[in-house]
């Protein structure tokens, strides 16, 4: 059946190749480069400002002077990025009209003698020189003395008469001179300011005062006490409305104090009487959590070994090897070179005999440091540690003997003798130089570093091809979901009509792009045939895998023709590379913990970090690979959004983890070279690879004891930690959910689940302050059912003080409100009191939670918010 | 013995990549010129599809909804007969318990507005079908295939059941739905799409109607959004369910904000503080409304921190992006920059945003003619014995239906995305005082000829 014009469109519109050609490398370092001029010409015009603004004739002869420089002055403000380019416009008017639209520009000191016009003209400048006039004012010494008098007359006296934008200005000018006020003027600020911020608000209005006012409120409680104890006493009478926006203002000035945000928070709690609600929220808003997230969560490694190297220790081997072959063909064409003092040097002749039994016993000593490597090392790496390159060397001369001795030309070359000589010595310094290393090499880790060095590259580019196979996958992927009869999914089809596609061998299952869109083409499944992938693309199937099923429309057949085109298309392609990463990498890692099992920790942990270089290695080349791919991927202009990517799990990551967490719990010491297995996986991937998932579910599978509660719960807490880092939710919530269930056992299990847990929320606080909930359900789970528990106080405390000192006072309030019954506040108290405090700091402190310098300082006030707070039940 | 997974047994938001975009509007494009009817028959359907893009916060099983044009913008207000000699008082109270007093008075004195029923269209005002972008591209066939044939039947229904009952019309409705429902979506699986346009194609020629199917974006365009947001600001203050789903989202979105960023912390912080100075998290919270409710959402930061910043009103607004907003008043165009500007539902082809309550505007249109329904069978039994039986029979029999359509709006929420109601409840004063519900709205809704 052949298809119609309109489903060749729909199947191209999904699987067209969407790719853009390479010039996009060169667009970061042209950034960069245009950045770097714009930032110069923005320092250039500011010095260009300030030498106008210096030099006195602007002033001299004022009309014609101005006319001239109006132009390059607004183009230098533009360009030194004071003015925005689409303000520009409103620019011109000010400068002709006004004397301090130049002054302020110029940063010149202003000529008047009096605050009151400066600030009048101020306020009549548009608004984007009004946000540096605010600056350039507070440079002018010489008005600073008067500005807070004519602010609080401006404001207080005749604030009716000033105009809106005057009142903007005055208001911003507060947050400059809160400080410069006398008690009086403060306290009547206090009041004609409130008078503003309560009034009824509008958001669509255009001339509102209402926040405004609100900030300079803020800014002159948070910096004068007396003032703020009035307004606090105020508050106390207020209600509905205006209480809730007081205390709205109160709780954003303690956000103001910085360090001391703790101490002032506690000081408004217990100073007014707030219901449950109202706790909530004037903890909300005062909270302060807010994080830098990480910046480098996609940046990669660079991968080990340098090209530079690697072509060197090439052209070495290859020198080693050709030079004594070189040498006969020289000394063989060199017929005329005699010289006298070769001739009476007593050379011996060098019979055949000799030549092979040479030969012999390079080979027998090669074989003989094989078998005894092979002994100790596995047999991979056993391979490389018995045979230095230095034996090749060896292995020629020895070689290029035999063929001398046993070739020798009738009429020998004046230096024939000498040459032979000079490889049989030749011969036997390399042998002893292949000795000398072969016996450094019994070193175990000596024998695994040359191993990774010497095939590091070979891994480096199996993951570079790998990286673009599963951006191909991931980019074919997102085709195939867009087509309405083809879908990837596990879900089996069965039955008499559906015609199965296996793996035809063992490989990366990659679909042939340009065969997949041919094959979709295909009338058939314009008329209702289906075709499934059963297998995500991008993952290494075994031979005789189901890949897909295809099913034909109704009362039809699947054609023959079809059906070898698509088995054809699907068949994966060969990963023997990627997985004999995995295969080294997993050697490697066992005879490391082999090591650690009989012993020798140390030397088990160099051989780990050698494994653990392979893997991150590989992973950066994967992922340097498809960042680069993903950077060249064609966007059309109307999808302005760059989805990412999902990509396939990357099956070195998967077995190194598994293998790591089957074995940890046979010693304490195999547990501790796997640890820093676990650690570097962690560290060496990104987001897209998941790495806190995989280890989150294959410790869910594996269970705690099977490697010892201790390690289980550090290890999820690790995982925990990355997830936050890595903004990865799902992997936190995985891992929280796993110390939830540890802790849900009791007894020592559930105390050890308990410390990971509480660093996990208090990690959440400074990483990813909305996951915080996430970690304190659990742990809130657990308190709820032990209340009489001393950990169900414990904890809370900890985590609470934390967050008290990280501003987090959410958190805090969430810790406190754990804290039902009286006897558990009574327990607080008994943990809080001089006895008691220290122990808990130190406890604390190995928990892995940081209470700022002094952490029993972090208790006490946690202690005395939790006082102050209503408990929940009244 | 044939198992394909289907759409429903998979549900969840689909995501959007450019191929999924392209892909869709191909094969629609090509669906509407498969199914319409090559000669122009008596009765004529015309049928318009485009594409809707909702942000994830409509239920995921949502596949498409029909938009009804407006018809009449001004509607008298209505005449209830026997309302003067009992009074609004004993109205309100009467219906107390299906709608506020306020909003009851607002119904009955107030003009109203009235829009198209998408069984009638003609060639220059077809019906509109939006189909949800955010659903598989398996799942918009099916769906916009079986909402056509729908179409087709019901037409037929109206035709046929011209003189039986008016009571069992629902069930009977109900059962062709059904039945419709299963027949294309058995043709889809088993026979591809395109098979099954031809049998929807062949229905409507049995039926002696034919139909025309086009698929163009945008499904509005500016001045038709803009005249729609009264309608949808109707939903908004009315319909049960609806405020709350906005306001739960609203919620979550704008408050309690932690700020991140790959910049040191200090600037994060006076990053928040300045946006709390300003008083952003209560005008983003209006602003946020506004886009959901009307489509879009404008607020002006550039005067921060000389002076509060203040938001746009929607119907102001001509076209907006990331960083700027145009802004007509009275005919006279102005630029505003920079702005935060959000939108609600976004469509192909055209920068005009529609609103998160667009599907809803047939309910609120329903809960308002059921509630005057009500009323006047509250009115005729009140008068009683004084009335013609037929009409005493009428009330009993109608109110019933009416008690159990506005019991089905009450808790009508199947429309959101069912994470909502997991969201944490709301904190009380979001919303500037005064400013709770949302105006201009219309007062009433109602549909057809």
């Amino acid at each position: 059946v052949r298809a119609s014009a309109g489903h060749l469109q729909i199947v191209e519109s999904a699987l067209r190749p969407r790719r853009r050609p390479r010039l996009v490398a060169l667009k970061e370092p042209a950034r960069r480069l245009s950045r770097w001029l714009s930032e110069g010409e923005r320092r250039l015009s500011l010095l260009l400002l300030a030498i106008i603004g210096a030099s006195g004739w602007l002033h001299a002869s004022r009309s014609a002077a101005r006319r001239v420089i109006i132009r390059p002055v607004a183009r230098l403000a533009v360009s030194a990025r004071l003015i925005d380019e689409a303000e520009k416009s409103s620019l011109f008017p000010a400068l002709n009209s006004s004397d301090i639209a130049f002054d302020v520009l110029t940063a010149r000191k202003s000529s008047s003698v009096s605050a009151r016009p400066v600030l009048n003209d101020l306020a009549l400048l548009p608004p984007a020189l009004r946000k540096i006039g605010v600056k350039w004012l507070e440079d002018q010494s010489h008005l600073r003395d008067e500005l807070p008098r004519t602010v609080y007359n401006g404001l207080v006296d005749e604030p009716a008469t000033a105009g809106t934008e005057r009142l903007d200005f005055m208001l911003l000018l507060i947050q400059r001179i809160a400080t410069g006020f006398s008690d009086p003027q403060a306290m009547g600020l206090l009041q004609s300011l409130w008078t503003l911020s309560s009034a009824m608000p509008n958001p669509y209005d255009r001339s509102s005062l209402n926040l405004s006012a609100s900030n300079a409120l803020i800014h002159l409680i948070a910096t004068r006490p007396e003032v703020e104890s009035k307004f606090i006493e105020d508050c106390k009478n207020y209600r509905g409305n205006d209480r809730r926006l007081a205390l709205d203002l109160l709780a954003r000035t303690v956000r103001r104090r910085g360090v001391a945000s703790s101490k002032s928070f506690l000081k408004l709690n217990a100073a007014i009487d707030m219901s449950h609600h109202e706790t909530d929220r004037f903890a909300s808003i005062a909270d302060v959590a807010q994080r830098t997230a990480a910046r480098s969560s996609e940046r990669t490694r660079r991968p080990e070994g340098s090209l530079v190297g690697r072509s060197m220790s090439r052209l070495g081997v290859a020198v080693t090897i050709a030079y004594a072959p070189i040498a006969v063909v020289a000394v063989l064409w060199a017929t005329d070179l005699r010289s006298p003092l070769i001739d009476k040097l007593p050379f011996a002749e060098i019979p055949l005999e000799v030549s092979l039994a040479l030969l012999a016993l390079i080979a027998t000593l090669n074989v003989f440091t094989v078998q005894l490597s092979t002994t100790r090392l596995p047999a991979t790496v056993a391979r490389v540690s018995g045979q230095p390159w230095q034996l090749a060397g060896a292995y020629s001369s020895a070689i290029v003997l035999v063929a001398t001795t046993a070739l020798a030309p009738e009429d020998p070359p004046p230096l024939w003798q000498l040459l032979e000589v000079a490889l049989m010595v030749s011969s036997f310094a390399w042998l002893g130089g292949a000795l000398a290393r072969i016996f450094r090499r019994t070193d175990a880790a000596e024998a695994c570093k040359d191993y990774v060095d010497r095939y590091i590259h070979r891994w480096n580019s199996a993951g570079k091809r790998f990286g673009t196979e599963q951006w191909r996958a991931a980019q074919l992927s997102r085709g195939i979901e867009a087509l309405p009869f083809a879908n990837i999914g596990s879900g089996e089809i069965l039955g008499h009509d559906v015609v199965r596609i296996e793996a035809a061998a063992r490989g990366l299952f990659v679909p042939n792009h340009r065969n997949l869109r041919r094959s979709l083409a295909d009338g058939f499944f314009e008329h209702g045939g289906f075709l499934q992938f059963a297998v995500g693309f991008g993952r290494v199937v075994p031979m005789g895998d189901t890949v897909a099923w295809m099913r034909p429309p109704a009362g039809q057949r699947v054609q023959d023709r079809l059906f070898r085109r698509l088995t054809k298309g699907l068949r994966p392609r060969g990963a023997s590379d990627v997985e004999n990463v995995s295969t080294q990498a997993i050697t490697l890692s066992s005879f490391a913990l082999e090591t650690a099992k009989l012993g020798d920790t140390r030397l088990a942990e160099t051989i780990a970090e050698q494994a653990s270089m392979i893997v991150s290695s590989h992973m950066s080349c994967i992922r340097r690979q498809r960042a680069k791919l993903h950077g060249s991927i064609e966007t059309p202009l109307q999808f302005d959004e760059q989805n990412a990517l999902t990509y396939p799990v990357t099956p070195v990551l998967r077995d190194i983890i598994s293998l790591v967490v089957a074995r940890a719990g046979e010693s304490e010491r195999v547990g501790g070279v796997a640890d820093i297995l676990v650690a570097r996986c962690l560290t060496a991937t990104g987001p897209s690879e998941q790495t806190p998932i995989i280890l989150a579910s294959l410790l869910s599978s594996a269970g705690p004891n099977s490697l010892g509660p201790e390690r289980f719960a550090s290890w999820l807490r690790q995982a925990g930690i990355r997830a936050l880092a890595m903004e990865s939710d799902i992997g936190f919530g995985m891992a929280t959910q796993e110390l939830g269930k540890l802790a849900s056992k009791g007894g020592q299990e559930a105390v050890i689940a308990l410390r990971s847990l509480a660093a996990l929320s208090a990690a959440s606080m400074r990483l990813r302050p909305s996951q915080f909930r996430i970690s304190w359900s659990e742990v809130s789970d657990w308190t709820s059912s032990n209340l009489e528990s001393i950990e169900s106080v414990r904890v809370p405390l900890h985590v609470g003080s934390a967050a008290m000192e990280s501003g987090s006072f959410t958190a805090a309030l969430a810790c406190v409100r754990s804290l039902r019954t009286p006897a558990q506040r009574l327990t607080l108290q008994k943990l809080t009191d001089h006895e008691h405090v220290f122990i808990e700091a130190r406890l604390a402190e190995a928990t892995g939670l940081y209470l700022s310098q002094v952490p029993t300082d972090a208790l006490e006030r946690f202690r005395d918010f939790a006082a102050s707070v209503v408990p929940a039940a009244t | 013995m044939t198992h394909i997974p289907v759409s429903s047994e998979n549900p969840g938001h689909v995501e959007v990549t450019p191929e999924h975009r392209v892909t869709s509007a191909e094969v629609l494009d090509q669906l509407s010129r498969e199914v319409s009817s090559p000669k122009k028959a008596e009765r004529a359907l015309y049928v318009r599809i485009g594409h809707y893009d909702q942000p994830g916060f409509l239920n995921p099983l949502l596949f498409g909804f029909w938009i009804m044009p407006l018809l009449l913008s001004d509607e008298a207000p209505l005449s209830v007969p026997g309302l003067e000699q009992l009074g609004m008082a004993w109205a309100e109270d009467e219906l107390r318990e299906w709608v506020p007093p306020e909003e009851l008075r607002r119904l009955i004195s107030e003009p109203g507005v009235k829009v198209h029923s998408p069984n009638e269209s003609t060639e220059e005002r077809p019906s509109l079908w939006a189909c949800v972008l955010n659903t598989s591209i398996e799942s918009q066939i099916e769906s916009t295939l079986i909402s056509l044939a729908m179409l087709i039947e019901r037409q037929e229904l109206v035709v046929n059941t011209r003189q039986t009952s008016v009571a069992v019309l629902p069930d009977e409705a109900a059962r062709v739905d059904g039945e419709t429902i299963k027949l294309i979506g058995d043709e889809v699986r088993s026979n591809g799409w395109v098979s099954a346009t031809r049998a929807i194609r062949a229905r409507a020629e049995a039926a002696g109607c034919s139909i025309h199917v086009e698929y163009r974006n945008p499904l509005m365009e500016l001045h038709e959004a803009r005249a729609r947001m009264p309608l949808t600001r109707h939903v908004y203050n009315t319909l049960p369910g609806a405020k709350e789903f906005i306001d739960r989202i609203v919620n979550s979105l704008t408050q309690g904000w932690a700020i991140a960023g790959p910049v040191p912390e200090q600037l994060l912080q006076r990053t928040r503080d300045m946006l709390d100075g300003a008083g952003i998290p209560s005008l983003i919270a209006h602003c946020v409304r506004d886009a959901f409710v009307c489509g879009v959402g404008v607020l002006y930061i550039g005067s921060v921190p000389l002076r509060d910043p203040w938001l746009l009103r929607p119907e102001e607004v001509e076209e907006f992006d990331g960083n700027s907003a145009t802004q007509v008043i009275d005919g006279k165009k102005e630029v505003i920059r920079p702005v935060v500007a959000m939108q609600g539902a976004s469509q192909l082809d055209s920068s005009v945003a529609l609103s998160l309550l667009e599907p809803l505007v047939l309910n609120a249109a329903n809960r308002d003619l059921f509630l005057q329904i009500l009323l006047n069978t509250r009115i005729v039994k009140k008068v009683g014995s004084s009335l013609p039986p037929q009409v005493r029979q009428w009330a009993e029999t109608t109110e019933p239906l009416a008690i159990g359509q506005l019991t089905a709006f009450a808790k009508s929420d199947h429309v959101f995305h069912p994470a909502t109601l997991k969201l944490p409840p709301l904190s009380k004063e979001l919303y500037s005082a005064g400013f709770e519900l949302m105006e201009p709205a219309v007062s009433r809704l109602s549909v057809g000829q």
